[in-house]
């Protein structure tokens, strides 16, 4: 770890343009799996980046009744994805922001995002918002302690929750997993389909009210507003894929800067992020989105799993 | 100096007192006399504090002594006694100025005098709990606390739920300073000294009694810091008082608990038990969860806040729990880190609490009301009060930067660094800990969400919020301070650590060493290190990212267009709008194990297919009112009915009472040796 800011900034500002720029490249490849499930043609593969340059070109309308709290939400709930992205280590065995803290103040980033998307929803006067809201701060508060569970369970076994050490520590340990990992691997699988709003708790593809959360807490924006939200729930999707492909698969993950591991390190990564990409898919085109009351259910089953995993991982 | 800075205090207070009585007739300058002489004391119990911290040497003095009786009434400031009175100075002072602005329409003038006499009486003796170097000090200090906090939960009075509030209030307390008598008793009588350095110093290191004193203590001290079961109370008499006595009853008084169980805790007497942490944790992790859920199921803003004042306390005792853990596994380092960690979210609790209750007092003097579904849309008119709230609502809510997350990030780590040291059960119970930490924590942010956005977001639902003004200067710069006092605590951990570091090596228990260190960079956890957090490394790139966030709005950000929210055909309104209720409600039925909500709803119908009215009702169960303390009060009850068998009312038969109890003691007493 360089403690020169220089190297650091630029470090930090790479990897938080790599995510922006292959955040929609993920959408679009879950979208176009999607489809080829379904038989369909589907979009092209790069049609995510058409619609956020046009969405970034359009006009907003706003509320009349909004608020500066409308349009704070998407900026804030933008900025903390995207530093969250540098407290991530990705192709390197060590995050650009490391210095800045570990897993714990990752989580509090996200929450950040969270908590100022869901206030900015209720600023329309629209039920929509505030059911959307309602929702999306119920899921996130059953989904925070099975992920909370689930890093412990890879913090504790590494000794740190530092998450470069973390990985550099998973990287040396080499292909050996322990089954409570599995155990909390899974955890977290289910905890990211949750916070990207995927099927079975919600369903990105719906417009019907009645079923969807995230999507009904950010009807009201358009235009470049819409843009940013859209953008940041990319990042916040990749980036969930990356700490479950860090924190538990590090097969090839560079600890030296050699050009060759990198390399190397990169394309697993890739390789990883669209293993797991297929699994989201295959679980969007096989289930069927839950009732919301029965979300919870589904929370306690990461829950336990978490738990289970720190059983065995040190029982 | 230094000497003369405690004393100093209490007399500024005395002062404030007999301004008040003096300027009775004319409200306006008792309010301004009172209350900067108030302001004053903290200043000067502030001063004392801090320099106690940066010494690290505590100061004592002698405030009363007779010696005839061979008494003395001392008192003595440790740095954890130190710390105490800066957190309370840090929230005292500026509730004071605030104060002067919101008596003026809070409350009847021809009752500021009252007001003020009980203000500057409440914070002499809270200063006193904090200092009091004996245990006659101590109490007497104590109960005059619990008075005066009646005397202002009273305020008002007039209506019957306040005078039942400060009732409830009266009782629970004597409950605790009855456990907390017996307990000091105890321990007088084994060692044959009144004095805190003889008594509390871990000397008491095998004893049958340890056990019971640890929860008589546990049970006096826990009344004050609003620990389930015993918080009945809170939710009743914070928000009943002023919202300013409020601010400082959450923020404040529940400290006095804090403390004191701190003291008996961190080794006061002697290393702890195995079980007295896991007791701890456990109750503080049922109080954080249950005081978070039972804060966001409520639709009254202050009622809510007090709720979550138990949450607060819950999380400040699960990281004693995880120090007195840690100390009973002799592991020094760990408890300093618990102790530390509760510590400092102790302070942010302060400053967080107060910064919302004093808006909620904002919003509650200009609309007149505290129910939230009546709220709605203040954003418009009082912009000011709105933007302090929501820097509260994020820290509360423990959202990096500010305080909150830099506390409970501290907790997470004392929780988790006794994983590694820790036996069979309580390995497996630190880091379940840490997962309902991180419950309360969301439940929090989807509380506060709530607190924030239906009060001061969208439209007004009542005329009273519609017609609303912002507050005065005077109301708004205390909570401008304690706004930038969540953004300095929780972007320097560091130095606050050093501070602390230095607290926690002062307690019997722990000793000068630490498992953390802190300067003004960050703060790192363990040898080596298990974690590390710098908020002001994130500073630029936060910075960094909503400015990229702002130039890819720019255009929007130029031609902003207005429409209405689209309403589906309709028209929305008011009464269309998401409200309090509705937001919680998945949560409520998610927790219904624990909730108990009951529900009515009847259609009255005049048309065929279409009701004309609805009636909607719905309540949330109160367990601990229905199943703990009915059968208790009707027990009591029932037994003082019997006892009153007793009570002829006849002056003979008392002094026949009197004469057989003499001789019984005489009988008694001339059989010990």
């Amino acid at each position: 770890m360089t403690t020169n800011p220089l190297p650091v900034a630029l470090f930090a500002v790479a990897q938080a343009v790599g995510f922006l720029m292959l955040a929609p490249l993920l959408r679009g490849l879950i979208k176009k799996m999607k489809a080829a499930f379904q038989l369909r043609q589907g979009p092209r593969l790069l049609q995510p980046y058409s619609d956020l340059a046009k969405l970034l070109r359009k006009e907003p309308v706003r509320s009349t009744t909004a608020s500066w709290v409308f349009v704070a939400g998407p900026r804030v709930y933008f900025a903390s994805a995207v530093t969250a992205t540098t407290l991530l280590p990705t192709v390197f065995a060590a995050a650009p922001l490391e210095a800045a803290g570990g897993i714990l103040l990752l989580v509090g980033l996200l929450a950040l995002g969270r908590f100022a998307l869901a206030t900015a929803a209720l600023d329309t006067g629209s039920p929509f918002g505030g059911m959307g809201a309602s929702r999306e701060m119920t899921v996130g508060a059953l989904a925070e302690p099975a992920l909370m569970l689930a890093l412990f369970t890879a913090g504790l076994s590494a000794g740190s929750l530092n998450l470069g050490e973390l990985v550099r520590h998973t990287a040396e340990r080499g292909t050996s997993i322990h089954p409570g990992e599995i155990l909390a691997a899974a955890a977290l699988f289910i905890v990211l389909l949750a916070e990207a709003g995927r099927v079975p708790i919600d369903n990105p593809a719906t417009h019907l009210e009645l079923t969807m959360i995230h999507e009904a807490m950010v009807l009201e924006y358009s235009g470049a507003d819409l843009a940013l939200v859209e953008w940041a729930s990319g990042v916040k999707e990749l980036l969930f894929m990356t700490l479950l492909a860090g924190l538990f698969f590090p097969i090839g993950v560079a600890t030296s800067l050699a050009p060759q591991a990198l390399a190397i390190s990169a394309l697993a990564l890739l390789a990883k992020v669209a293993a797991l990409a297929l699994l989201v898919v295959l679980v969007e085109s096989t289930n069927a989105k839950l009732r919301f009351f029965r979300v919870p259910e589904l929370m306690a089953v990461a829950l336990g799993l978490g738990f289970l995993a720190l059983a065995m991982r040190f029982f | 100096m230094s000497a003369t800075w405690f004393p100093l205090a209490l007399v500024l207070h005395a002062t404030g007192v007999a301004l008040a009585l003096v300027l009775h007739r004319r409200p306006a300058a008792c309010r301004w006399a009172a209350f900067l002489a108030s302001a004053a004391g903290s200043a000067a119990t502030f001063a004392l504090g801090a320099s106690v911290l940066a010494t690290g040497r505590a100061v004592r003095g002698v405030l009363f002594e007779n010696p005839a009786a061979g008494m003395t009434v001392g008192y003595s400031v440790d740095p954890l006694s130190a710390w105490f009175l800066v957190t309370f100075a840090v929230l005292a002072a500026p509730v004071a100025v605030y104060s002067v602005g919101y008596l003026a329409h809070g409350i009847p003038p021809g009752r500021t005098a009252f007001v003020a006499v009980a203000w500057n009486v409440l914070l002499m003796s809270v200063e006193t709990v904090f200092a009091a170097d004996g245990v006659l000090g101590f109490l007497v200090a104590w109960e005059l606390m619990s008075l005066a906090t009646a005397a202002l939960v009273a305020t008002d009075h007039e209506s019957r739920p306040s005078r039942r509030s400060a009732f409830l209030y009266l009782a629970m307390s004597h409950l605790g300073t009855g456990c907390l008598v017996a307990g000091f008793f105890l321990l007088a009588a084994g060692s044959g000294s009144l004095a805190f350095a003889d008594i509390l110093g871990g000397a008491v290191t095998a004893s049958p009694w340890r056990g019971l004193l640890f929860v008589l203590f546990l049970v006096g001290f826990g009344v004050k810091a609003g620990v389930v079961p015993l918080h009945v109370w809170l939710p009743e008499a914070h928000p009943a008082a002023p919202s300013n006595v409020s601010a400082l009853m959450s923020g404040g008084l529940i400290n006095a608990g804090l403390y004191g169980l701190v003291r008996v805790g961190a080794g006061g007497l002697g290393r702890p038990d195995p079980g007295w942490g896991m007791g701890v944790l456990l109750l503080g992790s049922v109080s954080a969860v249950l005081g978070v859920l039972y804060a966001l199921s409520e639709n009254d803003l202050k009622r809510l806040l007090a709720f979550s004042t138990i949450e607060n306390g819950g999380i400040a005792l699960m990281a004693f729990g995880a120090g007195m853990i840690g100390l009973s596994a002799g592991r020094p380092e760990l408890g300093a880190l618990g102790f530390a960690a509760g510590l400092y979210h102790v302070l942010n609790h302060a400053a967080f609490k107060g910064l919302l209750f004093l808006g909620a007092g904002g919003v509650v003097a200009a609309t007149g009301t505290r129910r939230i579904e009546e709220l709605g849309g203040l954003i418009h008119r009082m912009p000011r009060t709105a933007g302090l709230f929501l820097l509260g609502s994020a820290a509360i809510a423990g959202l990096p930067l500010l305080n909150g997350f830099a506390s409970e990030w501290l907790v997470f780590q004392s929780l988790l660094r006794g994983f590694f040291f820790a036996e069979r059960l309580t390995r497996i119970v630190l880091p379940l800990g840490g997962a309902l930490l991180a419950l309360t924590s969301a439940l929090a942010a989807a509380c506060f969400v709530k607190a924030f956005a239906l009060t001061f977001l969208a439209r007004p639902r009542s005329r009273a919020a519609a017609e609303a003004t912002e507050s005065s200067a005077l109301l708004l710069a205390p909570q401008a301070f304690l706004a930038a006092a969540c953004v300095a605590l929780g972007l320097f951990p560091g130095p606050v650590l050093r501070v602390l570091a230095g607290v926690a090596g002062s307690l019997p228990g722990i000793g000068p060493q630490a498992g953390f260190t802190g300067g003004l960079a960050g703060v790192t956890i363990g040898v080596p290190a298990f974690d590390h957090l710098s908020p002001l490394v994130l500073v630029p790139a936060v910075a960094l990212g909503l400015g990229l966030a702002a130039a890819l709005g720019l255009r929007s950000a130029r031609v902003p267009r207005r429409a209405p929210a689209w309403g589906c055909g309709g028209e929305l309104s008011a009464e269309t709008e998401y409200t309090a209720t509705a937001f919680a409600k998945p949560l409520v039925m998610v927790f219904r194990g624990i909730y108990r909500p009951t529900r009515e709803v009847s259609t009255v119908e005049t048309a065929p297919y279409f009701a004309s009215e609805v009636r909607y009702r719905s309540e949330i169960g109160a367990p601990f009112e229905r199943h703990v303390y009915g059968p208790a009060t009707r027990a009591v009850l029932a037994a003082a009915g019997r006892l009153r068998v007793i009570q002829a009312g006849s002056l003979h038969a008392y002094l026949a009472y009197v004469l057989v109890l003499g001789v019984i003691l005489l009988w008694w007493l001339g059989g010990l040796p």
